[in-house]
């Protein structure tokens, strides 16, 4: 690895900018909706239970 | 592009790792199953009545250095405590050095850096338990000592990083040399494969409670790591500039699963070696930060509800070693708070459960979220030819000492469910594991100290990696991680000690 470890800085430097792609929005979109909504259902599903217990 | 494992030391080693050394005896991940695997059946001995490993150094709150250690089985106390001692450090010498040569590691090295580690965390862990150190309120009356800090003994794991730290920041020498037995991950993997028998005999006491924990972690942590990486990657994307190729390596390496994480997200998106590398560092440096202040503000502010905040270590601090390291400071510091607070005496390893089940969900995650950048990646955003993502995969990325985490638990947990009769042994059999289990912790808090390396800091253009993370963590993963413990831990409460 020690023969390609290129400065930081210069990693950083060239760097381009790169347009979010209209694929990324939608992994980025469904991630969180998915995210939100598991933690919805399995919040409630947990506290259904945790009547039970 | 070199492949990744899943059992890591380093993301270096990793990276480096020759191609086809893939097999069952050529990762640190499958020997970290292997080496727990054998400590916890040589410490089931106990439940077919042969007592292989009772003369195992265990630690206890001592005044007197003479009364600090002793051989762990009752069975064997009257062995002198040098020969426990060496004993132990012999047993583990030569049981990882054997791992050693298997990975190729010059063994040679290994065992004189291991010596020095192991004999360091060793006096670490000791020093922790210094009755005006670690004695809970409990126990300070009958040690006649009017005070002390109530740590309880896993102080000597705060001790260890320290020592680590201090070695790995202001003696590089001594810390480069040490780095053969530098091996963090392999050290915490193999912890949690024994510690997987010690909390299946618990489990056996409070079935209710701990499938409760089981579930909820893996809720917990699948609405966690989807919310997490998407604002971190779109952070990253967005507003700091960052390209895809760095974007998703630190989008999985802050959110999810720090190292492991930003190594399989690396691969699964052909990133070259030095992105998940340079991620790999950073993540390194601040797990530590959030090792020592996370446990603090928890236990500061989280006594009353110490599943959650054992869960919320889990979800928030980055590193396998390190969630699992601040899953056994909370655990201490929380219990030590709510007996000084409450009065309650809760019953140690719950929290550090917790901490340790919402961490191994986030493991086996990684492998399912790797499979799915992989094959949008090579299917959407960089396709080549020839690109056949599968399960081989996941199976590829499946951090295996969960198999052997979860082996030693169910085992322990069936046995002493079938069979109440076995408890007693069984406890003796975890007892014993947790003899070494304690050691594998503190020469990870060591190991983790060495490869902190604050100077990293100093490096021209880190910072702006660092902004991503210290907006993201503190930003919100910290924050709606508590949310989420909060959410699904709330009003869950380990058992009472002796109850």
């Amino acid at each position: 690895m020690a023969e390609e470890s290129p400065h930081l800085g210069e990693e950083m430097r060239r760097m381009q900018h790169e347009e979010l792609l209209p694929v990324e929005r939608r992994l980025i979109a469904r991630s969180l909706i998915l995210g939100l909504a598991l933690l919805l259902v399995l919040g409630w599903i947990s506290a259904a239970l945790r009547g039970g217990f | 592009m070199s492949t990744p494992t899943s059992g890591s030391t380093s993301p270096t080693a990793v990276l480096t790792a020759p191609a086809g050394r893939q097999g069952l005896l050529a990762s640190e991940d499958w020997w970290s199953v292997w080496l727990g695997l054998f400590i916890f059946l040589l410490s089931t001995g106990v439940l077919a009545g042969i007592d292989v490993l009772g003369w195992a150094a265990k630690s206890q709150v001592w005044l007197s250095l003479r009364s600090a250690v002793k051989p762990v089985s009752p069975r064997l106390a009257s062995l002198p405590v040098v020969a426990s001692i060496l004993g132990t450090y012999l047993f583990l010498l030569a049981t990882t050095s054997v791992g050693a040569a298997f990975l190729r590691v010059s063994v040679r090295r290994f065992a004189a850096a291991f010596t020095v580690v192991f004999w360091i965390s060793y006096a670490c862990w000791v020093l922790g338990h210094y009755a005006y150190i670690a004695a809970t309120p409990d126990k300070t009356g009958g040690l006649g000592i009017g005070w002390s800090l109530q740590l309880t003994g896993e102080a000597g794991f705060i001790l260890a990083l320290l020592a680590g730290l201090a070695i790995g920041n202001f003696l590089p020498r001594a810390a480069a040399w040490l780095s053969a037995a530098t091996r963090p991950e392999w050290y915490i993997k193999t912890a949690i494969v024994i510690m997987g028998a010690g909390l299946g005999v618990k489990a056996a006491q409070a079935t209710g409670i701990a499938a409760v924990v089981v579930f909820h972690g893996f809720c917990a942590i699948v609405a966690a790591s989807l919310i997490f990486w998407a604002l971190v990657y779109y952070l990253a994307r967005r507003f700091f500039g960052f390209s895809r190729e760095w974007a998703a390596p630190l989008a999985s390496g802050v959110s999810i699963c720090g190292v492991s994480a930003a190594i399989a997200t690396g691969a699964a998106i052909r990133a070259r070696p030095v992105v998940p590398i340079m991620v790999s560092s950073l993540v390194v440096v601040f797990a530590v930060v959030e090792l020592v202040l996370l446990p603090f503000f928890a236990q500061a502010f989280l006594y009353h509800e110490p599943m959650v905040a054992g869960a919320w270590m889990g979800l928030s601090v980055k590193t396998d070693g390190a969630a699992v390291a601040s899953g056994a400071i909370v655990d201490s510091l929380v219990r030590a708070k709510a007996m000084a607070v409450q009065g309650v005496r809760y019953e140690e390893g719950w929290m550090l459960m917790a901490a340790t089940t919402t961490k191994m969900f986030i493991d086996v995650f990684i492998g399912v979220w790797a499979l799915v950048l992989a094959v949008l990646w090579c299917t959407k955003i960089d396709r080549r030819p020839g690109d056949r993502p599968g399960i081989a995969t996941v199976w590829q990325r499946f951090p295996k000492f969960v198999l052997g985490y979860v082996l030693t638990f169910l085992a322990l947990l069936v046995a002493c469910v079938w069979r109440p009769d076995l408890r007693p042994a069984g406890e003796l059999a975890s007892d014993e594991g947790t003899s070494f289990r304690v050691l594998f912790f503190a020469m990870t808090f060591l190991t983790i100290g060495l490869v902190s390396n604050f100077r990293k800091l100093r490096e021209e253009g880190i910072w702006r990696l660092a902004a991503v993370y210290v907006v993201s963590l503190f930003g919100f993963i910290v924050w709606i991680g508590l949310a989420i413990s909060w959410v699904f831990f709330k009003g869950i409460r380990p058992p009472i000690a002796g109850g």
